[in-house]
């Protein structure tokens, strides 16, 4: 197990309290570490240094993505709005990313959602309040994403967000 | 839904639809199935006592476990029939109250897992059982027991939705019969990255690399002969749907009179057990065939112009019943047509609360197609299991 804070080398708990509203966690991080939705830009540049060589960058008029090259083999984007927010995520890849770090203060949300959708089976789209996730594939190949519509900077296609 | 479909459960009763008897293995229910032979386990679709979470769409059969190289079984009921995933996983509350299956160790330690599926993750022990299904079995065998009360504490890194019960699992176990021999395959060998497999030690589960063969594996590619597929054989239903019917699973590809591929279009797949559906002109490569899915998931309204349910607000109500015509192709460039028609989730649901089968409902999946359990009622579908040798060349592929 590799921290963020020993990568970022400031407590990440910091990050948590300076972002007054953000649910806080204690977690250990995989190796490959990824920026919560919801969450500051600064988690990703975080990351960037933690995963060099591992990360391409790509810029648009509306957003920012991370796209990151985990050690497990799959790959996670990360949309980035102008105002510096983390507003979606998007997955692919044999294994699926943690999705309690990756969906981060809306992790607990996805969970109960996912749970009031049971008995059933398959591919998963929620359509929350202030909360979208779909998440598809099978067992050593999986697809999704989660965004937050309130955060979603103007003229974004959600389509997009893959 | 919880509600609802545990309504249904209540007033369930179970009537039987009649096989086809042609061979034409493309148009649904034409589906010839087998009806008895030592690699053949009897299935069970809809709903009965043999569905005990009440779902929809679902395949069951009944698995026996045994210590292995010992007559010291238990047979466990209400397994979901998943080409979905490999693996044989068992709630341990489906099982004798500490029946000793051995647990795997590496380092002295046990080993537990955290799978994962589409919808959600399973914890559990690593184990080693004898696998029996018709005539076959599968001696020491890696296989999961999810919840294990051995293992109450569930690492922070394998987040939920957890599936630890009958409830969440929608089964008391399941039977992954899908492409890849193991689980995992070659990245958890070399690295612990992919967060399947622990060690636990008395401090605590800890992530770990684990070898191909200790990974839990594929138990038909285990048995000594039948072994390099399945059949997946199950009666059509009306488009009403139907309260459950009966059908197969047949072990192995041409191995025998009753397994022969026929006129079957063979799709091999990619790395990720995937082919590719083209539909309107625009290629979807991340699609596939599977059991375990109890719709059929596929790209969403804006693409689909369905509007989602009001009641059942995960699937697709489109007006009128609409028909879809699309098109597979296998990384051998074979390809073959589908159609199939998505009705409005929430009349079909309201009309019967005994009806647990239908051919036509469906629910988005934006950029790829699950053709999950509707497609298989009437179609005769192989999965062929990767590296393994068949009529056709060796897998992974699925064809019908």
């Amino acid at each position: 197990m590799i921290s963020a804070t020993a990568a970022t080398g400031r407590p990440r708990s910091h990050w948590r309290i300076w972002m007054a509203g953000v649910a806080m966690f204690t977690l250990a991080w995989p190796a490959a570490a990824y920026a919560e939705l919801g969450s500051n830009v600064a988690s990703v540049e975080a990351d960037q240094e933690h995963m060099k060589g591992t990360r391409r960058i790509t810029t648009t008029a509306e957003y920012t993505v991370y796209e990151i090259q985990a050690e497990s083999g799959t790959t996670v984007r990360e949309f980035v709005s102008p105002a510096g927010m983390v507003f979606g995520v998007a997955w692919q890849g044999p294994f699926k990313p943690d999705m309690r770090q990756l969906l981060g203060a809306y992790f607990d949300q996805f969970v109960q959602a996912s749970q009031n959708k049971r008995p059933r089976r398959g591919a998963i789209s929620l359509r929350e309040p202030g909360l979208v996730v779909d998440s598809g594939g099978h067992m050593r190949s999986f697809t999704g994403r989660a965004y937050l519509p309130q955060m979603m900077p103007e003229n974004v296609d959600p389509a997009a967000i893959k | 839904m919880l509600r609802l479909w545990f309504g249904l459960l209540l007033g369930t009763s179970i009537g039987l639809v009649g096989c086809g008897g042609s061979s034409n293995t493309n148009v649904p229910g034409t589906n010839p199935i087998a009806g008895s032979g030592s690699n053949v386990q009897a299935v069970n679709a809809g709903g009965g006592t043999f569905n005990p979470a009440g779902i929809l769409n679902g395949a069951f059969t009944t698995v026996i476990v045994c210590v292995p190289g010992t007559s010291n079984c238990a047979t466990v009921n209400g397994m979901l029939v998943d080409t979905g995933s490999t693996g044989v996983r068992i709630l341990a509350s489906a099982l004798p109250s500490g029946f000793p299956l051995p647990h795997q160790t590496t380092g002295g330690n046990p080993v537990a897992e955290c799978a994962q599926f589409v919808d959600g993750s399973a914890w559990g022990s690593v184990v080693t059982a004898d696998v029996k299904m018709a005539s076959e079995v599968a001696s020491s065998v890696p296989m999961q027991i999810i919840a294990d009360p051995a293992f109450p504490t569930i690492p922070a890194a394998c987040p939920g939705p957890l599936e630890q019960t009958v409830t969440d699992l929608g089964a008391n176990g399941i039977l992954g019969v899908g492409n890849f021999r193991q689980d995992c395959g070659s990245a958890c060998v070399t690295s612990s990255a992919p967060g399947l497999y622990y060690t636990c030690p008395g401090s605590g589960c800890v992530v770990t690399t684990q070898s191909l063969a200790a990974q839990v594996q594929h138990p038909v590619a285990m048995f000594s002969t039948d072994n390099n597929g399945v059949i997946l054989q199950l009666p059509s239903v009306p488009a009403s749907g139907a309260a459950s019917n009966s059908g197969s699973l047949v072990f192995g590809i041409g191995t025998q009179s009753n397994n022969a591929l026929g006129s079957a279009t063979v799709l091999t797949l990619d790395a990720n057990g995937n082919f590719t559906t083209t539909f309107n002109g625009q290629a979807f490569p991340g699609s596939f065939v599977d059991s375990g899915s109890n719709g059929l998931f596929f790209l969403d309204s804006t693409t689909t112009h369905m509007p989602m349910c009001t009641t059942n607000t995960e699937f697709y109500c489109p007006t009128s019943s609409q028909g879809f015509s699309v098109t597979n192709t296998g990384v051998n460039g074979q390809s073959t047509p589908v159609t199939f028609t998505i009705a409005n989730a929430d009349a079909l649901l309201s009309a019967s609360t005994t009806t647990f089968l239908f051919s036509n409902l469906g629910a988005p999946n934006p950029g790829i197609f699950d053709f999950g359990l509707p497609f298989f009622l009437g179609r005769n579908v192989f999965v062929a299991i990767e590296g393994q040798n068949t009529p056709a060349g060796p897998g992974p592929y699925t064809a019908y």
